[in-house]
């Protein structure tokens, strides 16, 4: 138990001390919420209603989909997962701590945008702050699992890029962080359900600020989130390889998997 | 119960395929010897560790670590061994200090900080790892190989890349390692190492083993000719070299004559005769056995043709 411990320790100091994380866990959310709060607002005044629930999903999809994929590839290609294999490292630590440490971060990110949205912007705040909390929870493991899928499938950082990159543009551009749900397309909104921002953000608005109680309409983004973290673990298991040779294509196609539950809400809505 | 030798290999095979990476190996390491592991690049040294390691499972064959079958008993393995690995293996932004503590504790021991400045790594014990030279990697690898107090240790080409002054460093600490009563195996290119350092080498080539002995018993199984490099002041070796009693000239060079010879006494007789005869006057002579490099390349290349 003291491994996980001082590993843990060493994952969340890391966080910090390596530029490019700190940079994607706090400097990059933090700096992109003051610019943006700055003029969005001016341009749609309802932002505001959804600037705190939007910038800290922005802040989780950057600190997650942005960072643990590449730490984890780049661990397994300098040969690090095998150094720690040799002396008694579980893989168990090597999935779930990154998923700690991140949510951690995300943590103390998200308290920053929720106090300085409110103060700075006049961003409107959660009313039920327990579910908030809940709502926030799983989303930061929903995309810290994801982040650790793409890093175990990834066989090289430009395929672990194109991944990312697959799930993040158009969760920025149709999860409903910059614009309301409710005025995309109706094709694209439908289509915007593939999407886990788009969950987060159902969850966000209708749990935590308009402080509805969970009940058969507002339960399904939650059922999917947490149907996609418990697939998303579950695949992580499966899928982990210490060696940097690349996962049978076969195996990859896998990790389709995680996409199911998604996939059914389109159906189910 | 304290197992016969530190480590056991029998008829241990490994393919990836069709390409079969190690082929019927089979030697054994006593306890408390530096044994070299050598051979030419793809030969299967590193496959053959790996599999030692419990990193890769043998297709067939059996392996005791310690006693230890490192494919049944992984866990039980990484405990009782120290492994420091071709590559860096740890994350840049880890202190020296944090890497001590956090190996130690996977290995549900305290971390002892003292082993820092054993290893001269006192004063970088809170340097981040990329911080750190090449010489201050290796040295913190090999203290961390250690520091959980495993019986045998397993290096693979430790001083690769150093100068000349951190390789010394690495040996002297190898060699206390030894005196401490541990076995290390040493997967290594460097032949004056494997010479220096080495109590047994096995020489493997294209996945089998190539021969496996003390490093002078191995060299003084090969060819048994030994090399004579003369040269003197007034040119008797200077264009044209001088026949010699069961002696073959090698090469005439830079006003050296060598050769080699089946006899060096009765050779080396001659020479001086002839020189006294001549009136010529000896600059330098040099009588060598062939070393551990020549007897390497004699094997590896037999080998493989």
């Amino acid at each position: 138990m003291t491994g996980y411990v001082s590993h843990l320790s060493y994952d969340l100091k890391a966080g910090v001390r390596d530029k490019s994380l700190m940079l994607m866990n706090y400097l990059f959310p933090i700096g992109f919420f003051l610019m943006i709060g700055m003029f969005m607002p001016r341009i749609n005044p309802d932002f505001l209603n959804i600037m705190v629930p939007g910038m800290i999903l922005f802040a989780i999809m950057s600190g997650t989909l942005m960072t643990i994929p590449f730490t984890l590839i780049g661990n397994r290609e300098g040969g690090i997962l095998r150094s720690f294999r040799v002396n008694g490292v579980p893989a168990t630590a090597l999935i779930t701590i990154p998923i700690i440490g991140m949510v951690i971060h995300m943590a103390i990110t998200s308290a920053v945008l929720t106090v300085a949205s409110s103060l700075l912007y006049g961003g409107v705040l959660p009313t039920r702050w327990f579910a908030f909390v809940g709502v926030f929870a799983l989303t930061a493991l929903c995309f810290a699992t994801l982040g650790v899928l793409i890093g175990i499938i990834a066989n090289s950082a430009r395929n672990g890029t194109l991944i990312a990159q697959a799930i993040y543009v158009p969760s920025v551009m149709l999860g409903g962080l910059m614009v309301p749900e409710q005025l995309l397309p109706d094709g694209l909104r439908a289509g915007a359900s593939i999407l886990p921002a788009t969950h987060a953000m159902r969850a966000f608005n209708s749990l935590a600020l308009a402080g509805e109680r969970l009940s058969a309409a507002t339960s399904l983004p939650v059922i999917v989130l947490t149907a996609s973290i418990a697939i998303n673990v579950v695949l992580c298991f499966l899928l982990f390889q210490w060696d940097s040779r690349p996962i049978p294509a076969r195996r990859r196609l896998l990790a389709l998997l995680a996409l199911v539950p998604f996939a059914v809400s389109i159906v189910a809505v | 119960m304290k197992s016969e030798n530190a480590l056991e290999l029998k008829d241990v095979s490994k393919a990836y395929g069709d390409t079969v990476a190690v082929d019927a190996l089979s030697f054994v390491v006593p306890h408390g010897m530096i044994f070299g592991l050598l051979g030419p690049n793809g030969a299967g040294k590193t496959t053959t560790l790996e599999c030692i390691e419990g990193l890769r499972k043998p297709d067939r064959g059996e392996i005791r670590v310690m006693g230890i079958d490192p494919t049944a008993h992984p866990r039980r393995l990484w405990n009782a061994i120290g492994v420091q690995l071709q590559t860096s293996g740890l994350p840049e932004t880890m202190t020296a200090k944090e890497a001590l503590a956090f190996f130690s504790r996977y290995h549900g021991r305290t971390p002892e900080y003292a082993i820092l400045d054993r290893f001269g790594l006192t004063e970088k014990a809170d340097d981040q790892f990329g911080n750190l030279s090449v010489g201050q990697k290796r040295r913190l690898a090999l203290a961390l190989a250690v520091a959980h107090d495993p019986e045998i240790v397993f290096l693979d080409e430790p001083t690769a890349g150093l100068d000349v002054e951190s390789r010394m460093e690495l040996h002297a600490m190898m060699l206390e390692l030894k005196d401490a009563g541990k076995t290390i195996v040493l997967a290594t290119h460097d032949m004056a190492e494997a010479e220096k350092l080495c109590d047994e080498i096995a020489i493997i080539v294209a996945g089998r083993l190539g021969v496996v002995g003390t490093p002078s018993r191995i060299t003084a199984a090969g060819d048994k000719r030994t090399r004579i490099s003369v040269s003197s002041a007034n040119g008797t070796f200077a264009h044209v070299a001088p026949e010699l009693p069961e002696a073959t000239l090698i090469a005439l060079k830079d006003g050296y004559a060598q050769y080699s010879s089946e006899n060096p006494s009765r050779s080396v007789t001659a020479l001086l005769a002839l020189l006294e005869k001549r009136n010529d006057e000896l600059v330098d002579l040099r009588v060598e056995r062939p070393t551990l490099e020549e007897r390497f390349i004699e094997i590896t290349g037999r080998t493989q043709k």
